[in-house]
């Protein structure tokens, strides 16, 4: 078995910041969740070394932070973990501006990135064949 | 390392150098070796299936999320055969007169530039789309503009069989772009130019380049063997892009006698707005930009292009998080989209330089003009919206960034500069320009007014980073009608 990317091996405390986020990811069972992250970390790996390593210091970063409002991170504090990250997003600091902006778009990524979802729940389904293959599919 | 003679080198295979390729092949038929290389792999269009994580890996630097050095711009560009005209919506713009006669360049002047662009836009099949093939999208964008009082502009595309797949930026799955890697690159190989891919120019010396031949995605060999390679030409010409060719130019030690190498570095700063609308909206399918709406660019330095991404690139380019922002993914299907460009002021400080591994990091802040023409854009697109019929328009630089129909009569007080925070911001930019810029001396310029490096008669430049400024428009016509300008001085040389 593949052995798990950095985000995923952080499911913990990432799972309440992507249902900050997206808060439709609260719906995600453990395997869904997994895929989620497996797919953030799918981009993260393609990255350069010292990407990778900015972006999981930026995770960290998010967690330290709302950890000192909060607590350990989880689920028991949705609440508590989503008026934090609201509040971070406005911080003075430019760098956890940017550190959030970042672990967002990983984790948007993941969920919304996955054709699966897509189509799913948003509707959206490449048309390869454009206006002919979406009359192909009405067509009898 | 093995060693190899050619009479012409051309790093780059984009809109550049796939134009110079299809220039120089009938000296191949004159005895003379050509020879391309591009450090990206060949794509398969088969393979193009629409999925946008998948795709952005596979054709996007860093999947398209390279950022500049200080995070707050993300830069998109292709590594491969075709360069990002294989991404690249097509748009067909003219070289705008005023800015080529700002540039005020000898010799050079818009009626000659808009001449070749013309040729190339005939080779390309530029045309208008007809009425039928006008989506939804950018019909909600024309209704809007007109309701306003505004006069939206139908732009050309360069399509050949277009089926409206709307992908184009995750590569055309049906071949129907014609970008240098339908048109310009296999009619060069066709007539003797040698294309290299996965062939990667470390560094350049006086007529000798030094290049990295790797395998490609698959593991299999390329056109050649990889292994590192000495070529000897007598001519060299980069067309690696605004990153590709500077990188080059500073990895090789010409920024010593050049200073401006790298300098007067523009991306033309976009953001992507949506709104949602309470009927079903045909996004997704039909050529995603056929209108633009440019009348403040002279005033307010922007203007606005319909436009159209599948979810995660909506997601990552709109601000912000949470319920508001999940709203309108959900409502996907009853999006309609605008995109916001910004015209940026060329500045020596705004510049490519390499990093300590020698990789390149764009030194680029947005400032306050910038800043203000993205707000001033923000507030056009929201009335266009509305106007069109929108039930809520998400504008990043509002707060709440979410605007209700109630907001419609207050944005200019609901949209404002000083909500517009660099790092929570999503901005992104693909029109890359400047860093090796044409111009009259060696203190202020790379090149001379025919991509000829200052002091070096060898060595030319022929893509978007020739430009001195940004072109205030998509830049791909002037690229190819630069990169032709560039081939004809190269050709009188060797006829000479």
């Amino acid at each position: 078995m593949p052995s798990s990317g950095p985000l995923e091996r952080r499911e913990k405390w990432l799972r309440p910041l992507l249902e900050a986020m997206v808060p439709a990811a609260r719906g995600l069972d453990r395997q869904a969740l997994e895929r989620v992250l497996r797919l953030s970390d799918a981009i993260l790996l393609d990255r350069p070394a010292a990407i990778r390593h900015r972006a999981i210091l930026a995770a960290n970063l998010i967690r330290s932070l709302v950890r000192l409002r909060c607590g350990p991170v989880s689920r028991q504090k949705a609440g508590c973990v989503a008026a934090r990250l609201a509040r971070l997003e406005n911080s003075r600091s430019r760098n956890i501006r940017l550190a959030l902006w970042a672990t967002r778009t990983l984790l948007m990524a993941g969920y919304y990135g996955d054709p699966q979802r897509q189509k799913a729940e948003l509707g959206y389904r490449p048309q390869l064949r454009g206006w002919g293959g979406c009359r192909e599919k009405t067509t009898p | 390392m093995r060693i190899v003679e050619a009479d012409i080198a051309i790093v780059g295979s984009g809109a550049g150098g796939g134009t110079v390729a299809a220039r120089l092949a009938p000296l191949v038929a004159r005895g003379k070796r050509v020879i391309l290389f591009e450090q990206g792999p060949r794509f398969d269009y088969r393979r193009f299936n629409g999925h946008e994580l998948e795709m952005s890996r596979m054709l996007y630097r860093e999947g398209g999320g390279f950022m500049v050095a200080d995070g707050t711009v993300s830069l998109a560009f292709v590594e491969g055969y075709g360069g990002s005209t294989v991404v690249y919506t097509g748009t067909s713009l003219e070289p705008p007169a005023r800015i080529i006669e700002r540039w005020n360049l000898p010799g050079l002047s818009p009626d000659e530039l808009v001449r070749r662009a013309r040729c190339y836009a005939q080779d390309n099949g530029v045309h208008a789309l007809p009425a039928a093939q006008i989506n939804e999208n950018n019909r909600l964008f024309v209704a809007g503009c007109r309701e306003l009082g505004w006069n939206a502009t139908q732009f050309a595309v360069n399509t050949r069989g277009c089926l409206g797949s709307g992908l184009c930026n995750l590569g055309c799955p049906n071949n129907a772009k014609q970008g240098t890697h339908v048109v310009q690159l296999p009619r060069a190989e066709s007539r003797g130019v040698e294309v290299i891919t996965r062939a990667r120019v470390m560094r350049l010396r006086e007529r000798r380049l030094e290049v990295e031949v790797g395998l490609n995605p698959d593991g299999s060999p390329g056109e050649w063997e990889p292994g590192n390679y000495e070529v000897r030409a007598r001519r060299v010409i980069l067309a690696g892009g605004v990153v590709g060719s500077t990188t080059l130019l500073l990895r090789s030690g010409f920024d010593r006698t050049l200073p401006a190498v790298g300098r007067y570095f523009t991306c033309q700063p976009a953001h992507i707005l949506v709104a949602e609308h309470p009927h079903p909206v045909q996004n997704a399918l039909g050529h995603p930009k056929s209108f633009l709406w440019d009348e403040r660019i002279e005033s307010d330095h922007f203007f606005l292009e319909t436009c159209m991404y599948p979810p995660f690139i909506t997601a990552k380019n709109m601000t912000g998080f949470g319920p508001d922002h999940e709203r309108f993914l959900r409502r996907f299907d009853h999006l309609q989209m605008i995109l916001v460009l910004a015209c940026d002021e060329a500045l020596p400080n705004q510049r490519i330089v390499l990093d300590r591994r020698g990789n390149p990091q764009v030194r680029y802040r947005l400032d306050s003009r910038t800043i203000r023409a993205l707000v001033g854009g923000t507030r056009a697109a929201a009335k266009i919206f509305f106007a069109a019929g929108a039930l809520r328009v998400h504008a990043p630089s509002a707060r709440p960034t979410c605007l209700e129909t109630d907001a419609r009569d207050r944005i200019e007080t609901r949209i404002r500069t000083e909500y517009f925070l660099p790092g929570t911001v999503s901005v992104s930019a693909a029109h890359l320009m400047g860093g090796c810029r044409m111009g009259r001396s060696a203190t202020d310029s790379v090149t001379n007014v025919d991509g000829q490096v200052h002091g070096y008669p060898w060595l030319h430049v022929a893509d978007a980073s020739l430009f001195p400024t940004a072109l205030e428009a998509n830049p791909y016509l002037t690229i190819m009608a630069l990169a032709d300008r560039v081939a004809d001085a190269v050709l009188d040389k060797e006829h000479a």
